[in-house]
Formats: C-alpha cells, sequence, structure tokens
C-alpha cells in the first residue's frame, strides 16, 4: 500500500481523489491487449481499499471547491 | 521488456515532448490503420505506484490530443515487439473500430456517495441465532432492507443519471457497488457537450445538497474499449 501512496499527507484531497479515480481506471479498466497484465490482486484491491480515504476526502475536497464538482 | 500506453491511429513519427515510464523514449508500432504506444525497458515490469500510473495517464493524454486512443490498461507488457505486432494484426479490425467510436470523445466519470440508510423496512431485526425461526425472521428483515436500499439507489441513479444520458454519446453505470456509493457511471462525451456536461453536473449538486457528487474528467476512455481477451482468460498473478 505504501508504493501507491494512497495516503500520502503531502496531497491535497483533490488530488486523492483524482488519483483514485485515476487507479480504478488504468489498474481495471482500457484495452487488455493479452493475458500478460502483470498485476498482483493485491495492488487491483487497493483501489477499493482507499475507498475510505475518498469518503474521508470528500468533505475537504468540497470545503476546498465550495461545493462545486468539476474535473478534478 | 516492452511497456504498452496506448492504441492508437497509425502514425510513424514518435513524439518526442513525452517520455514513458522512467523517462523511457516513446516508439510505435504500427500494424496497418493502427498503432500502438509503447517504451522498452530493461527491468521488470513496472509496479502500480502513484508516480508510474500518473506517467502511464499523461502519454495517453498526450496522445489524445491529437488522436483517438484507446487507452491500455496499467501493466500490459510483451517480451518483444514481436509479439505486440502481431497481436495487433490479429485484433486490428476491432481495434480500429474501436477507435472509431471513441472519436472525438472524452470519457467523465460520476461517483455519487451517501449516507447508507439505517433505518429497517419493518424495525429492528430480532437478535439472530436464538432460534431457527428468530434468525430466519432477521435474515428476511435484512434481505427487506437491502431491497429498499437498492430501489432507493436505483430511483436516484435514475434521476441524476438521465441528463447526463443525453449529453454522452454511451454510458456505462454500476448502483449500489457499496453502501455509500449508490452510483458509480463513465459517460463517454463528444467534446462539443463537455460544457454542457459540466454545467448539468452542477446542476444536479444543487439541486441534491443530500448527497456527494463527484466529477472527474476528462479522462481517456477506459471504460469504451473494445473487449478483445476473453476475461476467463485474464491473467492476473
Amino acid at each position: 500500500m505504501s508504493d501507491t501512496n494512497l495516503a500520502n499527507p503531502a496531497r491535497s484531497p483533490e488530488e486523492e481523489v483524482t488519483l483514485l479515480e485515476l487507479l480504478d481506471r488504468v489498474l481495471d479498466k482500457g484495452v487488455v491487449l493479452s493475458g500478460e497484465v502483470t498485476l498482483s490482486v493485491a495492488d487491483v484491491d487497493l483501489v477499493y481499499l482507499g475507498l475510505r480515504v475518498l469518503l474521508s476526502s470528500v468533505d475537504a475536497a468540497e470545503r476546498l471547491r465550495g461545493g462545486e464538482p468539476g474535473p478534478a | 521488456m516492452v511497456y504498452v500506453y496506448a492504441i492508437t491511429e497509425s502514425f510513424r513519427r514518435p513524439t518526442t515532448e513525452q517520455r514513458g515510464l522512467k523517462d523511457r523514449p516513446l516508439a510505435v508500432e504500427v500494424a496497418g490503420s493502427v498503432a500502438a504506444v509503447y517504451s522498452v525497458h530493461d527491468c521488470p515490469a513496472p509496479r502500480p505506484t502513484a508516480d508510474h500510473v500518473w506517467r502511464h495517464e499523461q502519454v495517453i493524454e498526450h496522445l489524445m490530443t491529437d488522436h483517438a486512443v484507446l487507452p491500455a490498461r496499467f501493466g500490459t507488457t510483451f517480451g518483444d515487439d514481436g509479439k505486440l505486432a502481431a497481436l495487433l494484426e490479429t485484433h486490428h479490425d476491432r481495434l480500429l473500430a474501436g477507435l472509431k467510436r471513441v472519436r472525438g470523445h472524452v470519457e467523465l466519470g460520476l461517483r455519487v456517495l451517501w449516507k447508507p440508510s439505517e433505518v429497517r423496512a419493518d424495525g429492528p431485526a430480532e437478535p439472530a441465532g436464538q432460534t431457527g425461526h428468530a434468525y430466519m425472521k432477521a435474515r428476511m428483515a435484512e434481505e427487506q432492507r437491502r431491497r429498499v436500499e437498492q430501489r432507493r439507489a436505483e430511483r436516484l441513479a435514475d434521476e441524476l443519471d438521465a441528463p447526463l444520458v443525453g449529453l454522452s454519446s454511451e454510458r456505462t453505470r454500476r448502483v449500489l457497488a457499496r453502501p455509500e456509493v449508490p452510483l458509480t457511471a463513465a459517460y463517454l462525451v463528444p467534446r462539443a457537450h463537455l460544457d454542457a456536461f459540466r454545467r448539468e453536473v452542477q446542476r444536479l449538486v444543487v439541486a441534491r445538497p443530500d448527497v456527494r457528487v463527484l466529477c472527474t474528467g476528462p479522462w481517456p476512455p477506459y471504460h469504451f474499449v473494445p473487449p478483445l481477451v476473453d476475461p476467463a482468460e485474464e491473467n492476473r498473478a
């Protein structure tokens, strides 16, 4: 988990939300050209474990944005 | 080791403005009307660290400025470019159709958060395990609660989703993937509709202050790529 730095305190809540959304895409979506996708199940599970970080970041992100969404 | 970032329309001159993982130069393998953008590495396949996934994404977004792109899943590697070329030829027509599908579009993501309902459909459940009857009654109450929550999530998803679908070419969604997340969706949006899509999301945020709406993007079209490999054959270590 430390490799993905999901809980990096230096990262802003908006950046954490964006990173989680990015991980959700690059690790689980996209073209699979062959069976050789070199990821461990544990690496993919980190995205969903990170959802709690996402939830805790929502309030902070909303305060920063004034309640507005938009591309992160 | 060849590391692949994306499939794109055929072109021969690799960009020098953008570097790949570990700052390796990008190269292009062309097969007919499609091409794969990759970099060559001596080391083992990269781990999905924050830096590596961001660089993977940066390469794809750079390509998107000038080309239709099908982003590759992180960690797509080959022993040599010969294998890559063979697969491009094998899947050429499907990849070309996929590029046509996403050309002129971007992906926008929507994730809605709420506080899960704690109200049971028929009152508090009896402690399970005291008798078989009590246990079954508690299970039935739990199932009823689950169904009520599912319907609540579906109503919310339909309300939030409908106006956005009208601005999109395609959409994929999951309802109540987790108790706290009634809706997760990805939209394939024509670039010309991007501003209107964002305004509509803002309108939804104002209309539903009881939920939290997170809109991210524009992303490459990760959710809208053609399937090439039987999911049962995907080999994750």
